[in-house]
């Protein structure tokens, strides 16, 4: 069975990822899984309402923890970690939780061999039923260290599921930015569409997430979102992209029923109209979804 | 007083209620730490300054020393050391997060390390502003030790008033950003996306004990109320932007609506009010 994968990123958060997520979801045809990427912002299920059927819990990394009654508080683990993530108060070295990445090297200096690995809960993974299809789905607790392997587990359960239920399409919904999450989103997938605007901050973050994809060598396209807020902007973006030889996917408008059908928590797709069929069009046919 | 701008979904505003403070108090340091897309530039004017590497030490094996004992290929937990069965291991570079581990346990010392570049950071004037602003290369994903040299520069010019525009999300890069701060400004809107990102944000400054108020920015564009987020976690909102057509539109085009929007104007001179009566 050949799985297609298709993941909607944006470079700069707020341009729409999450909305053209389900609406896409609500046209395409196949059966298809949905995945929620966007781990310490995870906005996709308050417009697909899933039924829970089931959850885990996410362990990052083991990281360190200090028998606070053997050490000395000689700070040599403070000097040799290089994330900062642990520092002497009082006289007693603290781990930084939310900063450690368990890379080992405070247990091996640590002339007291006072320092050991604990493992600790991350966040939660889950799996709903939609009317769109199965959704997995995901939060990262406040703070948290290791959004990249949280993101590669998720989409590693949503491809299993899909083949063991011969769904031909998984359509995630990514993060924001360019790092380790957004990485771990892209890599290895069949397509990436990135979700921009017009304005000149959203020029500038397509910019680095589709040279991002590039380095990944993963194919994409774009779609520029509420184009008609500035038509002048939304030519400079299609110009960009004729110049870098970018496929423009298609364009959405803004329209306020759009907004208040989201505020409300409905997916747009019948406020959408014919652009959003058009633009999933443009999406299959490009990124060769269509086997 | 340093002050972090934060809201957990992107595209809230942070960048925009940002620029607007900082050209409203123009002596006040300007910080960008959204360093994998960082705009704040973009909204303040022209840049001058200089322009300065971010690196990372990356591990590499100096072949004619290694015995191939592979002991760093066990030792590295992120699996960036791979031993093929015999002769000398091999380091995949995108996996390797310059920990410093496998140096230490070499016998032999025949692992080193090399500096590589994964950011940079800018550091001048922006519109008139003292500005610095670190910026992620494309490819890397050292996000927060970007962040963090870039803090670290800041702290050495000794300004005693900074403003951080922070990432969005609630992951690493928003935490190594925040702990640097003395008050978070949190941006969010009245949509049900806005909210649950919001409710996010509060537990971690609340975990972190920052204190915290909140901006609504685009009124009107949802219903959706947050005044039990208010009460549970202690922090109210200090002010509301109106969402208008005209100052997305100026601030699409790189200008803040600070300068374009008389009412955009006033509430930010009456946001600063309110911040210095609270948290100063």
């Amino acid at each position: 069975m050949n799985i297609r994968e298709v993941v909607i990123i944006s470079g700069k958060g707020g341009t729409g990822k999450t909305t053209l997520t389900a609406s896409l979801a609500s046209v395409a045809e196949e059966r298809r899984i949905l995945a929620d990427a966007d781990v310490d912002a995870p906005n996709l299920a308050l417009l697909l309402n899933p039924r829970e059927t089931g959850r885990q819990p996410f362990f990052g990394m083991p990281i360190s923890e200090v028998d606070r009654e053997q050490c000395t508080g000689c700070a040599i683990c403070e000097k040799a970690c290089r994330y900062n993530a642990i520092h002497v108060r009082d006289g007693k070295a603290v781990v930084d939780e939310g900063f450690c990445e368990g890379c080992r090297v405070c247990l091996h200096v640590c002339p007291e061999r006072c320092i050991s690995l604990k493992t600790i809960e991350r966040g939660i993974i889950r799996r709903g039923n939609t009317a769109l299809g199965p959704l997995w789905h995901a939060r990262l607790y406040p703070g948290g260290e290791n959004t990249g392997l949280m993101v590669a587990l998720l989409r590693k359960e949503a491809r299993k599921e899909a083949e063991a239920s011969g769904a031909s399409l998984i359509i995630t919904d990514g993060p924001p930015g360019i790092g380790c999450p957004v990485t771990s989103s892209v890599t290895g997938g069949d397509f990436a569409v990135i979700v921009s605007e017009p304005s000149r901050s959203a020029l500038s973050d397509l910019r680095r997430a589709a040279g991002l994809c590039g380095i990944l060598a993963v194919p994409f396209g774009i779609v520029i979102n509420r184009w008609n807020l500035s038509e002048e902007l939304t030519e400079t973006i299609k110009e960009t992209c004729g110049n870098e030889g970018w496929p423009v996917l298609g364009t959405i408008p803004f329209e306020e029923k759009i907004a208040e059908a989201v505020g409300a928590g409905r997916i747009p797709t019948v406020e959408m109209g014919d652009a959003l069929p058009a633009l999933w069009h443009g999406i299959q046919k490009t990124g060769r979804l269509k086997r | 007083m340093k002050i972090a701008v934060a809201s957990g979904k992107g595209g809230t505003g942070k960048t925009s209620i940002s620029a607007s403070l900082l050209l409203a108090r123009p002596d006040t340091l300007a910080i960008d730490l959204d360093v994998e897309e960082p705009n704040l530039n973009i909204l303040l004017g022209s840049f001058d300054g200089c322009v300065m590497p971010v690196t990372m030490p990356i591990a590499r094996i100096e072949g004619s020393k290694c015995i191939s004992c592979r002991k760093c290929a066990e030792a590295c937990v992120y699996g960036a050391i791979a031993w093929l069965g015999a002769g000398v291991p091999v380091i995949n570079e995108s996996l390797c997060r310059g920990c410093g581990l496998c140096p230490r346990v070499c016998p032999p010392e025949a692992i080193y390390e090399e500096d590589q570049v994964v950011g940079e950071i800018r550091s001048g004037i922006c519109g008139g502003i003292s500005f610095l602003e670190g910026r992620l290369r494309v490819g890397s994903v050292n996000t927060v030790r970007v962040i963090e040299e870039t803090v670290k520069k800041a702290q050495s010019f000794n300004e005693t008033d900074w403003l951080m525009d922070c990432p969005p999300g609630t992951a690493c890069p928003v935490a190594a950003s925040l702990r640097h701060a003395d008050m978070a400004l949190l941006v969010t809107e009245p949509t049900p996306f806005g909210r649950s990102d919001l409710e996010g944000m509060l537990e971690m400054t609340a975990d972190m004990r920052i204190p915290t108020a909140l901006v609504v920015n685009k009124t009107g564009i949802g219903d959706i109320l947050i005044d039990d987020l208010c009460r549970r976690f202690n922090a109210d909102i200090i002010a509301r932007y109106p969402f208008s057509r005209s100052a997305a539109e100026s601030g699409a085009r790189g200008e803040s609506p600070f300068k374009t929007d008389a009412g955009w104007a006033e509430t930010t001179r009456s946001l600063w009010s309110d911040i210095e009566r609270r948290f100063s």
